[in-house]
């Protein structure tokens, strides 16, 4: 090693402080006097300096041990070590602490207290909406008790004020954090409060209940309702003062507690007997389909109706149709007392085809939006005057201005709700589906004509060329034609033309006159328009559409009259073929079918031609020259009668199969010396396939196993290997 | 593993916090090394290097051969490591030697840093971690030798080469920014 390329892997390590002493003096020496390897060394010097330097914001803090072992310590305090007894006895224990933790809590909403507190979080707000039967057990048993002043149900029945005080607590629950601390405001608000919750959520029985009492006892009693479950009456004679109201409800929750299936039995029976019906809210609505004379009397006549029962014609539309007949939708408001009467009246105008008359009861709902408006707004102008008082933080202030806003958003909702159903209780609707008479009348009849006629003829073309002109002459025009040539000399044409209906039958007889029909079909259709087929008018025209003529001109189908089958043996077999072959050429004969084969045993051909029946018998004599016939088969056959009876347009023509065969060969036994050799030979070369064979099979399904093996092998020793010259610190 | 580390471990297998501080500090800086080329951010590094030795702390009675420890030590190291490096998408740095190195105009030391922290990353650990140890603890070959367990040859011969390695990879990139400062 020169000294030079031991300077180059010195370099770095001289850069890198690594040297000795001694080691480091030489290198300087050297570097003294030699400029490359001076300049070798200041390099690895930059770079090392360049490279530290790059990433020295990268260094550990000196105080590194300490920081560490500082934290250790840290962790060693908070966290200790992890309990020895490990994570199953954790999980073991926590899950039985928290199946006692279940257990507990269950105990403590089966008692009273806590399924109490369950029912009225589930139940309040429901019952409150919309659970009829238990507005009509609340209304009936507040009838009772006027009227019988039997009180069931009271004994155990804390005092009213605590009922609510427990009541409302519970409800706190459910409502959150925003009543519990308006609870703890002044009394006044802690009642407006108990109005609300009674009005938005439970205000509607008081609400009912009192105004009940008023028409028990204003009104005598009324048929009982179709329902039994009917919403409860009432609603509209909302008289009852807020005060008033806010303690039925105290009195209705603990009633809906405390109340007994006797009680519930005696309420139903008070309650069928009680149904004021004049403050029914009734959406009453009609449908009905009149077949009228004329669209524009009747319409006359309907609106002097309409504006003599104070009535609203509310939209028209009309739609003239095909036949000149008018059809409309009239929509009709009526009040809703004369509307037996219109229906009645509606009759007169016309036949009535149909009518559908409904009824839709929306009592309840109506009282349920009067009883949420009334709540809400309770609820506002409590709202309101808290917020007149301003007192309280400006965070609760800026609340009850948050909750007035929505509350007057609701209010005016409800408002919105009640006008639509004051609108559609107040007039009834009648929807009025007017026609005049006849409308399903079609206005004409069209027919129409379709004819297909083919003809088989001699000479095609020319009974093609007729045709047309035949269609032109009848002052028809040839909407679409073509002519079709077929490998076996056949044509077909065909034609289709457009004719007068009138002209269409002369046409017909002449186009058959063009050869041997084989097919004639007129299909004729007469349809309505504008109208359904059921209701036929005498008196509509009859429009008759140009006739369609499809006209097929062809050949005359081939038929084999004659057949005759050749067997020939000779020597030349090619030559014998291919001179049969031209010499049916020559006769104007058509090769259908033609193979020549070879094999072993010899040579064979066979041919298969077609010619006119005339040239037939030369042909076949001039093929049986080729060789010695060893077979020959003639056969016969008639045509068959055209379907009118008369002979049927044919080409008849003759058929002739002619095999060519070469002598058979006789081939002797071979005996010997020679075939025992050349069969060893054999049997040896089919046995050496067969076990090339079996090997290749067997190394295909061994081969992957033995890779496998071989590899687990190999790893299996790397693996011991490593474990022996693991280095033992 | 120097001979009086283990007495120390063994008293730490008894439960001796005080000798297994010891360790701490006779070990910090190597674990630190080998870390620091799989994260390549000191303040992670850090933090790894704390978990590290914790986890050590309690699984070190199961510990069988008080001899391995520092092997042991590094293998802790290692998977927290190639953890979090994978958690973080940093494997990057694993793979290949990039082809071509691209020329940087103006010089940034935070693209200089970046540059050498990847170079050394891509460097065999065995290399890395005696050239991180000389590089950025700035360790005489003796303290890195008794870090190591290293001969001071063999010691000195991975530094060389690695160094070496480091130049030959940087090479391009830091004559581009040399020559046009």
């Amino acid at each position: 090693m020169s000294i030079h390329e031991r300077m180059e892997s010195i370099a770095d390590l001289y850069a890198a402080g690594g040297l000795g002493a001694d080691e480091r003096r030489e290198a300087d020496e050297h570097a003294a006097a030699c400029a490359s390897c001076a300049a070798l060394l200041r390099d690895a010097k930059a770079f090392s300096a360049w490279a530290r330097g790059a990433i020295a914001s990268d260094a550990p803090p000196a105080d590194l041990e300490d920081r560490l072992v500082t934290r250790f310590r840290a962790a060693g305090q908070s966290k200790k070590r992890r309990i020895p007894v490990g994570k199953r006895f954790l999980k073991v224990t926590g899950s039985i602490a928290a199946a006692v933790g279940l257990i507990i809590l269950g105990n403590v909403f089966s008692t009273q207290y806590g399924s109490a507190i369950l029912r009225t979080l589930s139940t309040a707000e429901a019952d409150y909406r919309s659970d009829d039967r238990d507005w009509t057990t609340v209304n009936k048993y507040w009838s009772k008790m006027d009227a019988e002043t039997t009180r069931a149900g009271e004994a155990g029945r804390p005092a009213k004020g605590d009922e609510f005080a427990f009541f409302f607590n519970h409800d706190l629950g459910r409502e959150g954090q925003d009543k519990a601390r308006w609870a703890a405001v002044p009394s006044t608000v802690t009642e407006a409060l108990g109005d609300e919750r009674g009005a938005g959520g439970g205000g509607g029985g008081g609400g009912r209940r009192s105004s009940t009492r008023d028409l028990q006892q204003q009104a005598p009693a009324t048929p009982p309702p179709a329902k039994p479950a009917a919403p409860a009456p009432t609603g509209l004679a909302l008289a009852a003062t807020p005060e008033a109201k806010f303690k039925k409800v105290a009195d209705g929750d603990d009633l809906r507690r405390t109340r007994t299936s006797e009680s519930l039995d005696k309420a139903r029976k008070l309650d069928e007997a009680e149904q004021p019906q004049e403050t029914r809210k009734i959406i009453r609505s009609g449908d009905v389909s009149l077949e009228v004379e004329s669209y524009e009397a009747t319409y006359t006549k309907l609106s002097e109706l309409v504006s003599a029962e104070k009535g609203q014609i509310a939209a028209a539309s009309t739609q003239k149709m095909a036949n000149g007949k008018i059809q409309a939708t009239v929509t009709l408001r009526i009040p809703p007392e004369r509307f037996d009467a219109v229906l009645a009246k509606l009759k007169e105008f016309g036949s009535i085809r149909n009518q559908r008359i409904g009824s839709e009861d929306v009592t309840k709902a109506y009282i349920d939006l009067e009883t949420r408006l009334k709540g809400k707004e309770i609820l506002a102008e409590r709202l309101r005057k808290l917020l007149a008082e301003g007192k309280g933080t400006v965070k609760e202030l800026m609340e009850v201005e948050v909750q007035l806003g929505a509350t007057s958003e609701a209010i005016e909702q409800i408002k919105g709700e009640i006008k639509y159903y004051d609108n559609l209780v107040g007039l009834s609707t009648i929807t009025l589906r007017i026609s005049e008479k006849d409308l399903g009348q079609p206005f004409e009849y069209v027919q129409s004509l379709q004819s297909n006629i083919a003809v088989t003829a001699k000479d095609p073309d020319d009974a093609y060329g007729k045709a047309q002109k035949e269609i032109t002459d009848a002052g028809g025009q040839v909407v679409d034609s073509r002519m079709t040539r077929q490998s076996d000399g056949s044509s077909i044409g065909t034609i289709r033309g457009r004719v007068d209906a009138e002209r269409f039958p002369a046409l017909r007889a002449v186009l058959k006159k063009l050869g041997s029909v084989t097919n004639d079909t007129v299909n004729q259709q007469k349809t309505a328009r504008g109208g359904q087929e059921g209701t036929p008018k005498p008196d509509a025209p009859l429009r008759k559409e140009q006739a369609v003529v499809d006209f097929a001109v062809s050949s005359p189908p081939i038929f084999v009259t004659r057949r005759s089958q050749i067997l020939v043996e000779t020597d030349a077999v090619d030559s014998a073929y291919q001179n049969a072959r031209r010499a049916i050429e020559g006769a104007g004969g058509q090769i259908v079918d033609g193979s020549l084969t070879g094999s072993v045993t010899g040579k064979s051909a066979t041919l298969k031609a077609q010619i006119d029946a005339d040239k037939f018998g030369a042909l076949v004599e001039s093929l049986k020259t080729a060789g010695k016939v060893k077979n020959e088969n003639v056969s016969q056959s008639l045509p068959p009668v055209s379907p009118e009876g008369g002979p049927q347009l044919l080409r008849e023509r003759a058929e002739i199969e002619l095999a060519l065969v070469s002598p058979p060969q006789l081939i002797g036994e071979e005996h010997g010396i020679v075939k025992v050799i050349r069969d060893t030979f054999v049997n040896s070369w089919a046995g050496f396939l067969w076990s090339m064979e079996k090997l290749f099979v067997g190394i295909s399904l061994a081969g992957p196993w033995v890779v496998i093996l071989l590899g687990a092998w190999l790893l299996w020793r790397r693996a011991r290997k490593k474990k022996a010259t693991q280095p033992a610190p | 593993m120097e001979p009086e580390d283990l007495p120390l471990v063994r008293r730490a297998q008894a439960g001796d916090r005080t000798a297994f501080e010891e360790l701490i500090r006779a070990h910090a800086r190597l674990v630190w090394a080998s870390v620091y080329g799989w994260v390549r951010d000191p303040a992670w590094t850090e933090d790894l290097v704390q978990e590290t030795f914790l986890r050590a702390w309690e699984a070190i009675r199961e510990l069988q051969q008080p001899e391995a420890f520092r092997g042991w030590l590094l293998t802790i190291a290692r998977r927290l490591a190639w953890r979090q490096a994978e958690l973080a998408g940093r494997m990057d740095v694993m793979p290949s030697v990039p082809d071509r190195v691209e020329p940087v105009d103006a010089a940034d030391p935070e693209e200089a840093r970046e540059e050498v922290q990847k170079a050394l990353a891509r460097l065999p650990e065995r290399y890395r971690v005696p050239v991180t140890l000389h590089f950025l603890n700035g360790l005489e070959y003796g303290a890195i030798g008794k870090l190591t367990g290293l001969a001071n040859g063999s010691l000195r011969g991975l530094v060389a080469r690695g160094v070496a390695k480091l130049r030959a990879e940087l090479a391009p990139w830091w004559r581009s920014r040399h020559e046009h400062p």
